[in-house]
């Protein structure tokens, strides 16, 4: 049977037998699990060992494309790829925009399956149904652009490619991949599992179609997705701002932590030093889009004055900027934030990880728990000369840089001295959001929950970042999406409160859905747009498989449950749920006063409530309070018996 | 004011183009065809496709009658012209019928070369009527003469129509005009990979055979054939021009101005029969292609009716699918330059000379460099942003000019097209 | 009947492939890359200035009907596109080469020329794209933006020269 949308094949590469494989898609579990990151979990589950190493040949990389990507749905552009993260030990996905996926669905491909490992080092083309492991001698030792640049050069600026940086190749664990120079992929340490594997790049061209079971259903149903965008009032400052119109919100509205989590960046700093004018006149030089998204949130930046001049880098919307370089690492200028920037992303340097880890160090280092003698003699403070110099060590994995970008755990465990006390982090990866100064709404609470380890934003719902703003906003989204009366009224018990936890698992939830069916977004100016039934419409327009909302819903629910499962294996329960203790301290600003951990509302919360919550959560997902696993009930209620056996069998379940 | 009598001579893409363009810019026109075949426009160009079995007959017809009542066209086809009075401004049919004229357009084409007898078996293609009899002849083993465009095309129709095929070719290579050496040797390639030999540096001297041919002999050895076929050139038809003291140039076409005006002033000539500058020497050349007859039969009715369009310049363009590559080309190899050494357009000698070449994701270029431009270029399987070169060929622009352009970020930005055009010359 | 056409404003481009979906889908039922009339072609990281969109601009003077052996390409009254007559088309290719814009394409499934055809007055792509990079622009009012859009720069350089 032929279903629109879905390409029909997983394509599996073995590194160390130099063999290919191609297999048919198995359209019923396509179904239940849709594609994209419910297929990765799948697969996942079924053919990765549970123990296996992160830099063994036998761990294995997942890459999903979902039945909607590469079609002209709107906003229909992500795919996403899973591992076992050297950087946390969890499985995890990572996903990405850019042109890889939409060229890996175009040749054929509905998942790429990579094993082994090579006996030197090599990049994957895939061209249709002409699939060759090739060899990357040349390559080896470049950076991300570099290597972009060559990979170009010998197949031609169409291919989409996937390339590894310095870093990657010295096994450095908070690192990212680069598609096309501009769409980071794998945090977590993607290139750290690639160079373990001697896999420098990947690159794609596809030139056969999608098919779409019923063009004219999709066609007017993207059509009135665009017009959402296009009649939208303030449309033309999207358009001229990009995702820097939410530079405000987090300048301003809300905040960016900093000193290691005790403090927050000055509004008034934020304006002189990062203001968008600036921005737009000085920094700036273009925009670059996701597949049929009109949101454009990876912007091309490069220094016209100044000692950087010149210097460019096409980076994923202005996180990486603002927040990271300029709170975490307080580089002090644009034009020093486009070169560190430019740094990273050329080594392949995770921006958001690894930010986190220098802003950690600089604390370590003011407490004494990391000398100069650690330091290699240089003095650590939250400046740009510090960032740069921790970099280029991590790039070479050498000295203390090489130790922090191990990520946390192994951090942790090297330096000693009663550091963990002083990392904000969940399974070994850092927060992004402080629910201190954004209030605890559903991406803030999912940073514990998430078995990924805290990372931003998989519990986006659509108010995230939108402190004060009205609750009914929440309630709305919910309905719409499809989330159930009674379960809103769990949510919503009574008027001027809303449950964060039980709300969060919903969120959690479409996130994971968008992301396997290959549609939507979890930034909020994008998903505003959407209403749930442009998915169980577009979905059944391009499949041809007839499906509801609801049905989608459950879909998701399986999904989420899968991949919560997937971590339980590993040994990961309620006692890894933890609130970060430095949450539970009050943030001392020095414009904004005193601020504390609090709800949507500004009510406090104690370490009694956000229990009290994370039972909540449990109770929502129908998983075991006490263990936060889920239940046998609830496995078998959404089709996932098999794992419920496992799960069972392994002791992790009654 | 009484219509203008235009009497074109010819029913080739340059007659019917003139004829058209005519209709489109005036109704004030009265226009008259003659042609010696009796079909309404067909596209020689696919007749090798049509030998080959992949069209049928019908599909090689451009146009229909109906649209030659559409335009108003008075059609005497089937009828000669045998002689032009310029001063009388007349000429005679061969059914000793006379028309008057204000305006004369002759598009009486080109007509294949041939040596020796016309034994049965013996071909040329050139018309609708020579494909007609080279199918009907169902022979077995063909020897073609001549692998320019033409005989490669009709060799390969041949092969598909189960023929073994052997092709002779004077020259040391084969496409003479549109490749050098290199590219030619691949496609010679391509050509033996299917079994179809090719013999270069050879000459035919001797057709054998009674009233059927048995065979060819060459210089260097002895051929058996069934069936044999000249491609070795056309030669521009213009004896008829020629008669009626029109100036007829040194490559043996007629000569037009940049208005496509003969020697004589009210007649004009397009296409075959025309010997035109090629527009990146400005020197007169034979490009017979339909592409410029098509223009070249525009232009002269726009100047017909006292316009004042100029001719840019006539293109040679090689486009040959030789088993499923495509093999193209445009202007001139380094081999035909070497032939023009004294061309004013090239100041200089060639010592200036240049070749950039390169086997590029599964193709094959190479430009021809004189002095700072680009005279030529060819194509093995490489068919994205060629028409992008060839245009900045035509433009004449200077290369170390585009080379200093594609350095410059700047510059660039402001001009996409440009860098479609880079990876022909830039390798970073 | 006033002379429109499709005008690309490169700078705004994204790279988002939206028109090329959509081409490809209302043409040939399908989403693919390969067969869209419209192509984007990226240079560097595929930022804005650095996407080529590419489209037919339907010529006044058309080399590709000049170099069609068969005569396939000829002008739609209503629309006033340069449209492909499949049924006359070999394939030969000719036109794919000769053009100067690269806006005439080889579509490999069915083994004959396509180009743009203005679906039929109200092209898709310009729906789609959502970052104002396509226009269908009757030619005077284009020549007004144009020529707006030049003002407007000359008024900047006024500003940097002499403020």
């Amino acid at each position: 049977m032929k279903a629109g949308g879905y390409a029909g094949q997983i394509l599996t590469i073995d590194l160390t037998k130099e063999e290919i494989k191609k297999e048919p898609l198995d359209l019923d579990m396509a179904k239940k699990f849709l594609g994209g990151f419910g297929l990765n979990c799948r697969l996942a589950w079924d053919l990765l060992d549970p123990k296996v190493d992160p830099y063994s040949p036998d761990n294995m990389i997942f890459m999903g494309m979902g039945p909607m990507l590469g079609t002209a749905a709107a906003v229909s552009s992500k795919h996403s790829v899973m591992s076992k993260w050297p950087s946390t030990g969890t499985i995890s996905p990572g996903t990405a925009g850019g042109d890889f996926g939409i060229n890996v669905k175009l040749s054929g491909y509905d998942e790429v399956v990579i094993k082994g490992k090579a006996k030197k080092p090599v990049y994957i083309k895939i061209n249709d149904d002409d699939v060759v492991i090739c060899d990357a001698s040349d390559l080896w030792g470049k950076d991300t652009y570099k290597t972009t640049d060559m990979l170009w050069e010998k197949h031609g600026r169409h291919y989409a490619v996937i390339a590894m940086g310095t870093a990657g190749e010295r096994l450095v664990n908070t690192t990212i991949c680069l598609i096309d120079k501009c769409t980071s992929w794998g945090k977590g340490g993607l290139p750290a599992i690639m160079g373990s594997k001697n896999l420098k790049a990947l690159v794609a061209c596809g030139s056969k179609g999608i098919s779409v079971a019923d063009p004219n259903r999709l066609i007017e149903r993207t059509r009135m997705i665009q017009q959402r965008f296009i009649g939208y009032p303030g449309r033309q400052k999207l358009l001229d701002l990009g995702t820097m119109d939410g530079f405000a919100s987090w300048a301003d509205i809300h905040g960016m932590s900093m000193n290691n989590w005790t403090n927050r960046f000055p509004t008034e700093e934020a304006y002189r030093l990062y203001n968008t004018d600036y921005y737009l006149e000085n920094i700036k030089a273009g925009r670059v889009s996701d597949p049929t998204c009109p949101m454009g949130c990876k912007d091309h930046v490069k220094v016209k004055k100044g000692e950087y001049t010149g210097t460019e880098a096409w980076v994923s919307s202005f996180y990486g900027r603002v927040v990271h370089m300029a709170a975490r690492c307080q580089v002090g200028s644009y034009e020093k934030n486009v070169k560190a920037q430019e740094f990273f992303q050329r080594t392949g340097l995770c921006i958001q990880s690894y930010t986190a880890l220098i802003d950690w160090a600089v604390e370590l280092y003011e407490r004494g728990i990391l000398t100069k003698k650690d330091t290699g003699g240089v003095e650590l403070k939250h400046d740009f000369e510090t960032t740069m110099y921790l970099a280029e060590q991590a790039n070479k994995h050498e000295g203390l840089g090489g130790i922090l970008s191990q990520g946390y755990k192994k951090a942790m465990q090297d330096i000693g001295g009663g550091c963990e006390k002083y990392a904000v982090q969940v399974k070994g990866m850092e927060p992004l959001y402080d629910p201190r100064i954004n209030r605890l709404s559903s991406a803030e609470f999912n940073q514990v929950v998430n078995p990924r380890g805290a990372h931003a934003p998989q519990g986006a719902s659509t108010l995230y970042m939108s402190k004060d703003a009205d609750p009914k906003g929440y309630r709305d989204w919910l309905e719409d999406r499809g989330v159930s009366p009674e379960a809103l009224k769990r949510i919503f018990p009574r008027p001027g409160y809303f449950n964060v936890a039980r709300l969060c698992s919903y969120a959690e939830d479409w996130v994971a859905f968008t992301n396997s069916v290959g549609m939507g977004c979890l930034r909020g100016r994008v998903d505003n747009f959407f209403k749930g039934e442009d998915w169980s419409e577009a979905y059944s327009a391009v499949t041809g498989f007839e499906t509801s909302l609801g049905e989608l819903r459950r879909a998701s629910r399986r999904i989420y449950n899968l991949y919560k499962a997937l971590n339980v294996r590993l040994g990961y329960s309620r006692k890894d749920d933890v609130f970060p203790e430095r949450w539970f301290e009050s943030l001392e600003t020095t414009d904004r006063g005193t601020m504390v951990l609090c709800d949507y509302f500004g009510t406090p919360l104690s370490k009694e409530d956000c229990e009290k919550l994370l039972d909540d959560y449990y109770d929502e997902r129908g998983w075991d309070i006490q263990t936060g696993i889920p239940i046998k009930k609830t496995l078998m209620e959404i089709d996932l018996e098999d794992v419920a056996r496992d799960l069972q069998k392994r002791g992790y379940i009654k | 004011m009484s219509a203008m009598k235009v009497v074109i001579i010819g029913n080739g893409i340059a007659g019917f183009s003139a004829a058209s363009t005519l209709r489109r810019l005036t109704e004030q026109c009265d226009i008259t065809m003659v042609a010696r075949e009796t079909t309404p426009l067909y596209s020689a160009c696919v007749l090798p496709d049509y030998i080959a079995g992949k069209i049928p007959r019908e599909h090689a017809f451009v146009k229909t009658e109906k649209d030659y009542k559409h335009l108003r066209i008075n059609t005497l086809f089937g009828c000669e012209v045998t002689a032009i009075d310029p001063d009388a401004r007349r000429v005679t049919l061969d059914n000793k019928k006379q028309l008057s004229f204000e305006r004369l357009i002759l598009a009486t084409g080109s007509g294949a070369m041939v040596f020796g007898e016309r034994k049965k078996g013996v071909f040329t293609l050139k018309t609708l009527q020579d494909a007609d009899a080279i199918i009907q002849h169902k022979g077995k083993k063909a020897v073609m003469i001549g692998a320019g465009a033409i005989g490669i095309e009709i060799s390969i129709a041949l092969h598909a129509q189960g023929y073994g095929v052997t092709i002779v070719e004077m020259m040391d290579q084969i496409l003479p005009l549109g490749l050098d050496q290199r590219g030619a040797d691949k496609v010679r390639g391509m050509l033996e990979e299917k079994g179809i030999k090719v013999f270069n540096g050879e000459r035919a001297i001797q057709v054998l055979g009674g009233e059927q041919v048995e065979g060819v002999v060459t210089d260097k050895r002895e051929l058996e054939c069934d069936t044999l076929i000249w491609a070795i050139g056309m030669r521009p038809q213009v004896e008829l021009a020629k008669q009626a003291g029109i100036s007829i140039g040194e490559k043996g076409g007629i000569r037009v101005n940049s208005h496509m005006e003969t020697s004589i002033s009210g007649i004009y000539a397009c296409g075959d029969c025309v010997e035109s500058n090629d527009i990146l020497t400005g020197e007169p050349y034979l490009n017979l292609f339909w592409h410029n007859a098509n223009r070249q039969g525009a232009v002269a009715a726009h100047n017909c009716l006292g316009g004042t369009k100029d001719y840019p310049g006539s293109q040679n363009i090689l486009n040959v699918d030789v088993f499923g590559n495509h093999v193209a080309g445009f202007g001139f190899t380094e081999e035909t330059l070497c032939r023009f050494r004294d061309i004013p357009a090239l100041r200089g000698s060639l010592a200036d000379l240049s070749i950039i070449e390169r086997e590029q994701n599964g193709g094959y270029y190479r430009l021809v460099v004189v002095g700072d431009r680009c005279m030529g270029g060819q194509f093995i399987n490489i068919t994205r942003d060629v028409g992008l070169l060839w245009s900045t060929m035509v433009q004449g622009r200077s290369i170390t000019g585009l080379l200093r352009m594609f350095d410059n970020e700047e510059l660039m930005c402001r001009r996409p097209w440009l860098h479609r055009v880079r990876p022909f010359f830039k390798t970073n | 009947m006033e002379e429109k056409a499709l005008v690309l404003h490169p700078e705004r481009c994204t790279g988002c492939h939206a028109c090329e979906m959509i081409c490809s889908l209302v043409h040939d039922s399908e989403c693919n890359l390969s067969l869209s009339r419209i192509g984007i072609m990226k240079t560097n990281g595929g930022g804005t200035n650095e996407n080529i969109p590419v489209v037919c601009q339907q010529c006044h003077d058309p080399i590709c009907a000049d170099v069609c052996v068969m005569g396939a390409i000829s002008r739609d009254e209503e629309t006033r596109a340069l449209v492909v007559n499949e049924d006359l088309c070999v394939g030969c290719k000719t036109c794919v080469i000769a053009c100067p814009l690269g806006g005439v394409l080889y579509h490999y499934i069915k083994g004959c020329a396509m180009k743009c055809d203005l679906c039929s007055g109200d092209s898709e792509c310009v729906k789609s794209c959502l970052y104002d990079a396509i226009e269908f622009l009757a030619m005077d009012e284009w020549g007004r933006k144009t020529r707006l859009k030049g003002a407007q720069n000359l008024g900047r350089i006024f500003e940097v020269v002499y403020k």
